[in-house]
């Protein structure tokens, strides 16, 4: 399958759902949705044969927007495993809250923890919201990934 | 009893005699396991914040040292990334060198898995041949990079060093001392009865499950998914090589060890191919090349080491965003790079293998004997420093 | 008493003697040459750490042989950056560990973070222990380890370390 094919396969799939498709070459495939929609588009796009969750990239744009990036792509037609989904919603800075994808994909579960605990991003439905996983239990203030979080540099630079 | 009054909870670890530095919270009824939560985080070093605060080239030493008996994987996913967004490609004797030290730091890095699991499952003769055995393979890439782990050999546009002298010899000894070596393997541990005993039937992963989780590197193959990123989207020199991918049918432990063991094998084939087939010629983008000083170059002709280009030292990456991904030894390692057009970058994610398995540590141990949680967790190679980042 | 002054002057005369310089040097060759290390990873240094006591550098010839119970050990080797939650670990391997009992810190991390000095996640051995030997590299290469090893051993010869008290 080559990649305008699948692009306009996805392009059909999701033309309900309000998705702004646009495309890299040659195998990265962006789709920005709002986070009302990005369950339905999940679930299309693992009925199109993305069955899996590589990474899950949450981004800080101060006072901006948080931005959730979910990597997919597929184990079992290993012709689309080939093509990398990034699946995109943004979150406005002051209610970072999405609904979670693990109902869809099982395989982000640990992935969106990560990002609750390291940049403070909530994933409605995940069963482990406001436990820690890489910080420790007694860890308190700002979600260290968010830029406001400083830490120490060196050199002129700094 | 009711369930709830016979349960009891088990912490494991993080000191525990297993190596791993993770604490296993197991319930647990009699001798079976109800439910098991693996607590990570022992070794979160915050890889990725120190990223947004350091030059892209000081990334490379600080990429690898999360998982330092792979260092090749990381380090050659993290310059593939800003490669993509450099918008340039080493030349091709670069990607054999990649290859190479690729496929050594493979098999190297399988063998520390192998020995680890011997531990576990209490065979001191495993750990002690598969690290013995190991240091002929650290040796070689010694020699290749001048480190005996964390090589930080490839860089933006090429590597850093020139094949030594003799080189293919001894890589080739190596290579036969292994193969002879992988006969003494399968007769003493692999088809010895009590390794089978303990590993064959233990941690079934079906096809669906590794599937749905999302699992990565051997522990997929071992289930049948013929997932290899080498086939999938060929890097390095990879197109050029001739190589099988290595699956299992049955998804137990046994078949992730059996995984790793002719992935050592298939190693073997792809280093004496690379060494027959390795070009010759420049070993770093000329572009960079142009940028070195003319003494310089005469010096990084005769002893074959480069010189850094100065714009290596503030090196900007135009903005924009690359994922890379590359097949390291535990699995796909991917990068995602989002660049402002600065000199560090805006936001790193690395997603490391062992990270997408922990997931298994809860879905395989359910239901198992507390003795068979060592032996899983054992035929996973769960590097928990590669895990927490 | 006089039953309990006998008990304080036995105990005062073992002291006594076992601090006088020919039972003082056996003892503390005898502790010199049984190092047990805690089989406690708490980093990437683990990776050469494990390389060190296998074939080919095998820290065994030294009397040195990791062992898994806190309560049988007697070295604590802090195997490259600890982690707050990881520190935390290793204050209660340490407390768990009999008299006497020893600290080595490997790799750049040990000493003072390393390539992680600025991360807000580590803390540095030396605040929390009390170091003995410090194994500089990043790894340090098993050589290092076998060079703390014989190190922490004339520490250990010279009566630095090991203190008897009653």
């Amino acid at each position: 399958m080559n990649f305008e094919e699948l692009k306009s396969r996805i392009e059909e799939g999701l033309r309900e759902l309000s998705a702004e498709i646009s495309g890299k070459e040659p195998n990265v495939i962006n789709i920005n949705v709002s986070r009302d929609k990005i369950v339905e588009v999940a679930k299309k796009l693992k009925a199109l044969g993305f069955d899996h969750v590589k990474a899950v990239t949450a981004i800080d744009y101060p006072n901006e927007r948080f931005e959730v990036v979910y990597i997919a792509s597929s184990y079992s037609n290993l012709d689309l495993a080939f093509f990398l989904i990034n699946l995109r919603t943004d979150l406005p800075y002051n209610d970072p809250t999405t609904p979670s994808l693990i109902e869809v994909w099982p395989s982000a579960f640990y992935q969106e923890h990560e990002e609750h605990d390291l940049m403070g991003i909530v994933f409605e439905g995940h069963p482990r919201m406001g436990e820690r996983l890489l910080l420790p239990e007694s860890y308190e203030g700002l979600p260290p990934l968010r830029k406001e979080f400083k830490i120490k540099t060196e050199g002129i630079n700094a | 009893m009711s369930l709830e009054e016979r349960e009891l909870e088990v912490l494991i670890g993080p000191q525990h005699p297993a190596s791993g530095h993770m604490r296993m919270i197991a319930k647990i009824d009699g001798d079976i396991v109800v439910e098991l939560r693996p607590n990570i985080g022992y070794v979160h070093r915050s890889v990725e914040k120190l990223a947004e605060a350091k030059k892209f080239l000081q990334i490379i030493p600080l990429v690898e040292r999360p998982s330092l008996a792979d260092t090749t994987a990381n380090n050659l996913a993290y310059v593939m990334a800003l490669e993509k967004l450099l918008g340039l490609e080493a030349p091709p004797r670069a990607q054999y060198l990649r290859t190479l030290l690729a496929e050594i730091n493979r098999i190297h890095s399988h063998l520390y898995g192998l020995g680890i699991h011997g531990v576990m499952i209490g065979s001191s003769t495993a750990y002690m041949w598969c690290f013995g055995d190991r240091e002929p393979f650290i040796e070689l890439a010694q020699e290749l990079t001048g480190a005996r782990l964390s090589y930080s050999y490839i860089i933006p546009g090429g590597v850093r060093r020139e094949l030594p002298s003799r080189f293919t010899e001894k890589v080739e000894k190596a290579l036969r001392y292994m193969e002879n070596r992988m006969k003494d393997y399968f007769n003493l541990y692999l088809n010895n009865p009590v390794t089978r005993a303990r590993l064959e039937g233990v941690g079934v992963l079906s096809k669906e499950d590794a599937i749905r989780l999302g699992v990565a590197g051997p522990n997929l193959r071992a289930s049948g998914v013929p997932y290899d990123v080498r086939k999938v989207e060929p890097y390095a020199a990879y197109p050029d090589i001739d190589f099988d991918i290595i699956t299992e049918k049955v998804g137990d432990a046994f078949a992730r060890v059996m995984v790793r063991v002719k992935e050592i094998q298939e190693s073997i084939r792809i280093i004496r191919q690379v060494l027959k087939k390795m070009p010759e010629g420049p070993i770093l983008h000329e572009k960079y090349i142009k940028a070195i000083s003319p003494k310089m170059r005469e010096y990084m002709k005769e002893t074959g080491e480069v010189k850094f280009p100065g714009i290596f030292a503030n090196l900007r990456i135009p903005a924009g965003e690359a994922i890379s991904r590359v097949e390291g030894g535990r699995g796909e390692v991917i990068f995602h790079i989002i660049s402002d057009g600065k000199m560090s970058p805006y936001r790193m994610r690395m997603v490391t293998p062992s990270f997408r398995n922990v997931i298994l540590f809860e879905h395989l141990n359910r239901g198992v004997r507390v003795a068979d949680i060592p032996a899983i967790y054992g035929s996973l190679d769960y590097f928990p420093p590669e895990a927490d980042r | 008493m006089w039953v309990a002054n006998l008990d304080k002057a036995a105990k005062k005369a073992a002291a006594w003697l076992i601090n006088k310089t020919p039972i003082r040097n056996i003892r503390d060759w005898g502790i010199a040459f049984s190092l047990w290390p805690v089989h406690f990873t708490t980093s990437c240094c683990g990776a050469e750490f494990a390389a060190a006591v296998a074939p080919k550098f095998d820290a065994e010839r030294f009397g040195f042989l990791p062992f898994i119970g806190i309560r049988q050990c007697n070295v604590l080797f802090i195997e490259g950056t600890l982690s707050k939650k990881m520190g935390e670990a290793a204050k209660w391997v340490y407390e768990q560990m009999p008299e006497p009992k020893f600290v080595v810190a490997m790799g750049a991390c040990g000493i003072d973070g390393g390539i992680f000095w600025n991360s807000y996640n580590i803390v540095r051995p030396k605040d929390i222990l009390p170091v003995s030997v410090f194994v500089p590299g990043c790894p340090p290469r098993p050589e290092g380890i076998a060079q703390a090893i014989i190190m922490l051993q004339r520490k250990i010869r010279k009566g630095e370390l090991v203190k008897y008290e009653f």
